[in-house]
């Protein structure tokens, strides 16, 4: 007990002296919850490193480490250098409200193949890494993180997932993540090293082939017989559900006890499908490279939580500015310094659609939102949804192709809805038309695709797929 | 008489232990447990704290032994009764009922409650089997030293003479530390959680056996070291250490 205290105690000189968490006392505490798991079978905990602050100490926190930010910004990087002095903005004041709002957003598009320009020039010597977000846009993004920013991630992660009960010293994980998304893997890797899990990297492969991984008895002492906890992305793990249905399988045929998700749009139907196939819990989480250490979980609420070191705000689409509670805007991030110290980001933004909520009742803490709606899209804005809206109500339709392959184009003013389908016949028709009625949908011309036919639509990161020689063997390719 | 009331006292300490931990799962922290660094401070404090006593007034010793007490006996009621309001209430009058109006006894009810909420406490917060070992011997270790070739012992026991609350178990001129009460409840709360009950029993009966022995010793065979101190802790070790290895080779056959 006296070990906590002293690891607490050191987090604390370490936060007042330096700002920084120090990796090595949060690996302290990884390995106390690991000893913790062993000795009492303790699954998870509500304890955590980081202080959870009251809204109005958050509000505090958040001014005066948004202005030292600022500040380190505009000294060390060429981006913010450049615009905080073109936009006459004084870095001093920037712990005002006013002058805040006043700072320019800044948007995927602004940052996506210049992430140069956003690099703490001061960080000398120190190891940089470039990670790849596995983004489905083009050219991927990327960021650079410093040494201190990769430790410090990884024993966080590692603390995250074991204090929440995700991944335990028992398990045997199943990485299906884009290779690209360097970062993003290493850390899960970095994670289960530090908790004692076994995992391995199946990637984005062709889904009998993950099925196989899925379903291989493997005999590692202390883990548990087959592979038990999936962490990858909703369409792919949707990929898997509906192969495996295809292929004959059930729950049995798995030890799978958790997925743990990422990167997309988890709807409450897929939720529902891939906790009924494979007979386990499904955790959604928020987590954007460009963003990190900012990461979010989804409460029982449906809300996203986000972990503190940085301002969440949600900001009007056209305006910028706050929204009202209840309202939808952007989401609109600021990485505080120093923990955020390779690539330094004020007020960005990556495009995902939010509402502002008052708070949350269930407990978690952390600043909050509802669940991601989706991408910004002037088409779906245009007609008052959201992706997520429009995702819950096209899967509702059976017969509809899963994962989900669909979009929502303005042709001539008109809404034209491509959407890819098992079978092409009136009942799917009328089941899709009825789904978008319910949303308020009518005159739309709807443009039916088997699963064969390509054709354009929201991009799912399931279809990422790496080959293997068995895959291409397998299509007759080889 | 003395002596054999404060072996009953001691027995009645380490079967109620055993009753407790039969009966009660204290709340644990909500991260960690008790573990080797926990032991190693405590036996830092063992060997600092006695030295501390010497050189404070009696007034300030009167008050760490009332704040100890205190929150020992705080533990070991909080998971039996609900209220808050009701432990204070029940600690706070044991406390200054002993401070105020001395009873006959009470010392030894306050020690005896302390130490069954304290050694469970331990006990069910993790504190492994190799570690209690590591605690028994470095224990062992101060107080053979401390007791048999330093006067130090006595004249803390001289010390102590005129404080309302005294760690320890005192019948007349028969007196039992708590710290070496605490080990053997310890060592039994462990057993019967590590090993089984049957083993606990056994060591239980061969710990009383042990200090009824010393007793008898010092009575009848070499009653001028009445008036010292008797290191009582190797003597419990030693019985432990046995049924630990005799656990663990039954293990490996097993």
């Amino acid at each position: 007990m006296l070990e906590v205290s002293f690891y607490m105690a050191w987090i604390a000189v370490s936060r007042i002296l330096t700002g920084k968490y120090p990796p090595r006392a949060i690996n302290g505490l990884v390995k106390v919850l690991v000893d913790d798991f062993h000795t009492f079978k303790r699954r998870k905990t509500n304890f955590s490193f980081a202080i959870s602050p009251d809204e109005e100490t958050q509000s505090t926190i958040n001014r005066h480490m948004r202005k030292r930010t600022a500040k380190v910004a505009f000294e060390t990087t060429v981006f913010y250098h450049d615009l905080l002095k073109r936009e006459n903005i004084d870095v001093n004041k920037l712990d005002e409200d006013e002058e805040f709002s006043k700072v320019p957003v800044t948007k995927a598009a602004d940052f996506r193949g210049k992430e140069e320009k956003f690099v703490n020039q001061k960080l000398k010597n120190h190891l940089l890494f470039f990670t790849s977000t596995g983004t489905t846009a083009y050219p991927p993004s990327g960021i650079w993180v410093s040494k201190y920013e990769m430790d410090f991630l990884a024993a966080a992660g590692a603390f995250s997932y074991l204090a929440q009960g995700m991944i335990l010293p028992d398990d045997i994980v199943q990485i299906s993540i884009c290779s690209r998304a360097a970062l993003s893997n290493w850390l899960t890797i970095e994670a289960c090293r530090r908790i004692g899990a076994a995992c391995y990297l199946s990637g984005l492969v062709d889904p009998v082939e993950s099925l196989l991984d899925l379903s291989k008895i493997r005999k590692i002492p202390g883990k548990k017989e087959k592979a038990s906890v999936i962490i990858s992305y909703p369409s792919y793990v949707e990929s898997l559900v509906r192969t495996g249905k295809e292929q004959g399988y059930s729950a049995e045929d798995f030890g799978v006890e958790r997925i743990i998700l990422v990167g997309e749009i988890l709807t409450k139907n897929a939720k529902k499908r891939m906790e009924d196939f494979f007979n386990c819990e499904v955790h959604e989480t928020y987590n954007c490279s460009e963003l990190i250490p900012i990461a979010g979980v989804v409460c029982p609420e449906g809300n996203l939580h986000f972990s503190g070191d940085g301002q969440i705000e949600v900001v009007d689409l056209e305006t910028f500015e706050e929204v009202a509670p209840g309202e939808e805007g952007l989401l609109c991030v600021t990485p505080f310094y120093p923990i955020r110290q390779g690539t330094l980001l004020l007020r960005y933004t990556p495009g995902d659609i939010v509402k502002k909520i008052d708070g949350c009742d269930c407990g978690l803490g952390g600043q909050v939102t509802s669940n991601i709606c989706g991408k910004y899209d002037p088409v779906l804005m245009k007609y008052g949804i959201n992706r997520r809206s429009l995702m819950e109500a096209l899967e509702s339709a059976p017969e509809v192709f899963l994962p989900l392959r669909a979009s929502l184009v303005d042709d001539e003013d008109k809404a034209v809805l491509h959407i890819c389908v098992s079978a092409k016949n009136d009942n799917i028709v009328d089941a899709i038309y009825h789904e978008l009625g319910k949303l308020g949908l009518k005159d739309v011309e709807l443009v039916l695709h088997l699963p064969d036919e390509p054709f354009s639509h929201y991009p799912n990161r399931c279809e990422m797929l790496e080959y293997t020689y068995h895959h291409l063997r397998r299509k007759g390719l080889l | 008489m003395n002596s054999l009331i404060a072996l009953g006292l001691f027995a009645v300490t380490q079967v109620g232990s055993i009753i407790y931990d039969r009966f009660v799962k204290v709340e644990l922290p909500p991260v960690g447990r008790v573990n080797w660094i926990d032991v190693l401070f405590i036996l830092a404090m063992l060997n600092v704290f006695p030295f501390l006593l010497l050189v404070l007034p009696s007034y300030l010793i009167l008050l760490l032994f009332a704040f100890s007490f205190a929150s020992g006996l705080y533990y070991a009621f909080r998971p039996l009764i609900r209220q808050r309001v009701i432990i204070f209430l029940l600690v706070a009058g044991l406390i200054l009922t002993q401070i105020l109006n001395p009873m006959k006894y009470l010392n030894d009810v306050i020690v005896m409650i302390t130490v069954v909420g304290i050694s469970v406490l331990y006990v069910q917060s993790g504190l492994r089997m190799n570690e209690l070992v590591l605690l028994g011997i470095g224990y062992s270790i101060y107080d053979l030293i401390i007791g048999m070739f330093t006067p130090f012992l006595s004249q803390l026991t001289l010390k102590l003479t005129n404080i309302q609350i005294a760690p320890a178990i005192i019948v007349g001129n028969f007196a039992i530390g708590a710290a070496d009460v605490l080990l053997v409840s310890l060592y039994v709360v462990a057993l019967k959680q590590k090993a089984n009950i049957r083993l606990a029993a056994a060591y239980l009966i061969l710990s009383i056996l042990v200090v009824a022995f010393i007793f008898f010793y010092l009575l009848v065979v070499a009653p001028s070291l009445l008036a010292n101190s008797f290191p009582l802790a190797p003597w419990i070790t030693i019985p432990f250490l046995i049924f630990v290895g005799f656990q663990k080779i039954n293990k490996r056959r097993s």
